[in-house]
C-alpha cells in the first residue's frame, strides 16, 4: 500500500470512528442536554394559598367598593363568584386550584372612550405595588418573571385605533426552567390613570422539591419517539412534524405538583391541495417514567367522540340529545 | 257557559304564557368541529358538555342542541337555517387562514366568510346571535385587515358579535372549559373570551409562535357599539347590520 493510501484509509477510520462515537454519544443523551440548570425536580406545591374561600369576600369588598352591595353571589364548579349589572365584572375563587380573579366594572371603557394609560414600564412599577399592598405577590417573588407586556384595542368609526388598557403577564421560572399550564401565572391589567382593573392569579407556593435521580426520567430520545409517536396519532400516517425547538419545562395543571415535561415547538406540513398548508403544533410529553399526575393532555373524552361520531348532520330528524 | 268560558281563557292563558316563555328563554348552542385532529373535537366539548342540560343565565336558559361534524352548508345556502342560524350561540373550531374555517381537513373543505349566508335575525328565517371561531387567524379586526368591515358586513345580518382569534392559536388547552364557565357566569361575551385567552398564556418559546404571538395567539372580535355589552343573560333587543357601527377589539 502506497503512504498516501495508508494516510487517506487511517484518515478515514478516525473519521467513521468519530462519528460512531457522535452517535452513540446522541443516542444517550439524555434531559440534561435541554435543562440549563442540568438538575429537574419534582416540586409539590402548597394547598394554602393567597386568596382562600374566606378572605375572598374581603377582597372583593375592597375591589368593588360602592358596588359591593350591588353584587350577586353564585356558587361555580370548585368556588365562588360575585356577577355584576356590568358584563365585564366580575369576582372569582377557586381555592383548591389556587385560583382568583376579578375585574372591576369597566363600562366606561366601551364606546370611544380614550383612557389615560401609563407607559409599559410604569404600568409594571404599578402592577407590583398592587400585588405587594395586597399581598398577592407570588410568595418567592424572584420566581416571577414578566413574560408579556401588551393589551387590549379597539377601533372607531373612523379608523382610530384606541388603547384601553396595558396588559402584564407574568410567568414563572424555577432555576432558569419555565413553568407552562395553566397555573404559574399572573395577569394584571392595568387601565385609566394606572388604576388596576382586573387580575388573575393562577399561584401556589411549593412546599418542598425532590431531585429527581436519572432513571426517573425518560431519555431524550425516548421522548421523542413518543412525541413522534402522538403526531402520527393526532394527524394521521406519515405526517413529520419539522421539529423547530424542544426545551424541558415543568408543567402545572393547577394541581398538587410541578412536573418536568418536554415541550417540542414544531410545524405541521401538509402535503395536499388547499387552503390550509401548515399550522403550529405545541407538543408535550410527560418526562417522568411514572408521573405524579397524569396530565392526560391528549385524551379524549369518550362521551364527546362517541356523540360526535355518532351524530350525522345530513340527517336533519336526528337530534343528538335523543341519542342518550 | 260561563264555566266553559272560564276554562278556554285558561287555556288560553297558558297557551301564551308558555309561548313566551320560550320566545325569551330558551335558547340553542350548537357545536361543529373540523374533521382534522382530534383536538377540535375536545376544543368543541369542552364547550358545549357545558350547556348539556338547560342552564339558565339571567333570564335564558341555554343548551346545546347540535354537535355535529363542520360542513360548509351550515353557514352557506339554504340549508344554513337549519345549522349555525337556527342556533343562538355556535362554537366550532378548526384550522382557519383569514376569513376562512376548514371543515374537513381529508378534503381541503371549509367556509370562507366571505361569501359564507347572512346570518341572524334579520336574514330570513335567521336566528344567530354568537359565532366564536376557535381557530388560527380566521376574525380578522381592524389592524390586520383596515377594510375589515366590507367583507364582515356579508355574514352580519342581526348576527350580534364575532369573536376568535386575529394571529396563529394553539388550542387543546383550558380555554373552552374556562370560556363556558364565565359565559354561564354572566360575564361579556367578548370579554370573557379575552379573558379565558388570557388565563392561557405562558412562555416557553420567545416568541411562542412564528407570526410573533405569544402562546396561545392573540384573541379578536368583531361587534357594535350596540351590542359589545352583550352577554348570555341578557343581550341587545335590537338586532344590528351592516357596516354601521361595526368595530373590533384585539389584543396585541
Amino acid at each position: 500500500m502506497k503512504p498516501l493510501n495508508k494516510i487517506l484509509l487511517a484518515t478515514i477510520i478516525v473519521a467513521m470512528g468519530g462519528i460512531a462515537i457522535l452517535a452513540f454519544r446522541d443516542n444517550k443523551k439524555d434531559y440534561r442536554a435541554h435543562n440549563p440548570q442540568k438538575t429537574l425536580f419534582l416540586y409539590e406545591l402548597n394547598p394554602s394559598v393567597a386568596v382562600k374561600t374566606n378572605n375572598f369576600p374581603e377582597l372583593v369588598r375592597r375591589f368593588a367598593g360602592n358596588n359591593f352591595t350591588e353584587l350577586k353571589q353564585m356558587q361555580i364548579a370548585g368556588g365562588l363568584r360575585f356577577t355584576s349589572n356590568d358584563p365585564s365584572e366580575f369576582y372569582e375563587v377557586n381555592e383548591a386550584e389556587g385560583h382568583f380573579s376579578f375585574s372591576k366594572n369597566l363600562g366606561r371603557y366601551m364606546g370611544n372612550y380614550k383612557p389615560s394609560l401609563p407607559e409599559p414600564k410604569s404600568a409594571q412599577e404599578i402592577a407590583k405595588k398592587f400585588l405587594t399592598e395586597n399581598k398577592l405577590m407570588a410568595e418567592n417573588p424572584g420566581e416571577m418573571q414578566l413574560i408579556h407586556s401588551g393589551g387590549l384595542r379597539s377601533d372607531d368609526e373612523n379608523g382610530n385605533v384606541i388603547d384601553k388598557m396595558v396588559t402584564l403577564t407574568y410567568g414563572r421560572v424555577l432555576d432558569g426552567v419555565p413553568v407552562i399550564g395553566r397555573g404559574s401565572k399572573i395577569v394584571v391589567n392595568v387601565g385609566d390613570k394606572g388604576e388596576v382593573v382586573g387580575l388573575t392569579r393562577n399561584w401556589k407556593a411549593f412546599s418542598k422539591r425532590n431531585e429527581l435521580k436519572p432513571s426517573e426520567v425518560k431519555a431524550e430520545a425516548e421522548m421523542q419517539r413518543e412525541f413522534e409517536a402522538q403526531v402520527i396519532q393526532q394527524f394521521g400516517k406519515g405526517t413529520k412534524p419539522e421539529i423547530k425547538r424542544s426545551y424541558m419545562v415543568y408543567f402545572d395543571n393547577g394541581g398538587k405538583f410541578l412536573q418536568p415535561v418536554m415541550a417540542y415547538e414544531t410545524n405541521i406540513r401538509l402535503d395536499k391541495a388547499g387552503e390550509i398548508k401548515e399550522f403550529p403544533y405545541l407538543g408535550i410529553i410527560e418526562a417522568m417514567r411514572t408521573p405524579r399526575e397524569k396530565l392526560n393532555l391528549t385524551g379524549v373524552d369518550a362521551v364527546g367522540q362517541r356523540k360526535i361520531n355518532g351524530s350525522n348532520p345530513d340527517s336533519k330528524t336526528q337530534s343528538l340529545d335523543k341519542e342518550d | 257557559m260561563k264555566h266553559v268560558i272560564k276554562k278556554i281563557s285558561m287555556v288560553f292563558a297558558v297557551v301564551l304564557l308558555t309561548a313566551s316563555t320560550i320566545s325569551a328563554g330558551f335558547r340553542e348552542i350548537g357545536g361543529y368541529v373540523d374533521k382534522a385532529e382530534d383536538r377540535f373535537v375536545r376544543n368543541v366539548w369542552n364547550f358545549i358538555k357545558n350547556f348539556q342540560s338547560n342552564q339558565n343565565v339571567g333570564s335564558h336558559s341555554w343548551k346545546y342542541t347540535q354537535y355535529y361534524w363542520n360542513k360548509p352548508y351550515f353557514f352557506s345556502g339554504p340549508s344554513h337555517v337549519n345549522y349555525a342560524d337556527k342556533m343562538d350561540l355556535v362554537y366550532t373550531a378548526g384550522h382557519g387562514s383569514g376569513y376562512y374555517l376548514e371543515t374537513n381537513k381529508s378534503i381541503s373543505e371549509g367556509i370562507s366568510f366571505s361569501s359564507a349566508s347572512p346570518l341572524g335575525d334579520l336574514a330570513t328565517n335567521g336566528d344567530l346571535e354568537f359565532l366564536i371561531i376557535e381557530s388560527c387567524n380566521t376574525v380578522v379586526p381592524y389592524p390586520d385587515d383596515n377594510n375589515y368591515r366590507n367583507v364582515w358586513k356579508t355574514i352580519f345580518q342581526g348576527l350580534h358579535q364575532l369573536v376568535g382569534f386575529r394571529t396563529l392559536s394553539v388550542s387543546d388547552n383550558g380555554i373552552p372549559n374556562n370560556y363556558a364557565g364565565k359565559l354561564k357566569g354572566n360575564q361579556g361575551i367578548w370579554q370573557a373570551w379575552f379573558d379565558a385567552v388570557n388565563d392561557e398564556r405562558y412562555w416557553i418559546f420567545n416568541p411562542t409562535l412564528s407570526d410573533g404571538a405569544p402562546y396561545p395567539g392573540f384573541a379578536s372580535a368583531v361587534v357594535y357599539t350596540s351590542t359589545e355589552n352583550d352577554r348570555l343573560g341578557s343581550y341587545a333587543g335590537t338586532d344590528p347590520s351592516g357596516k354601521s357601527g361595526m368595530k373590533s377589539w384585539w389584543q396585541y
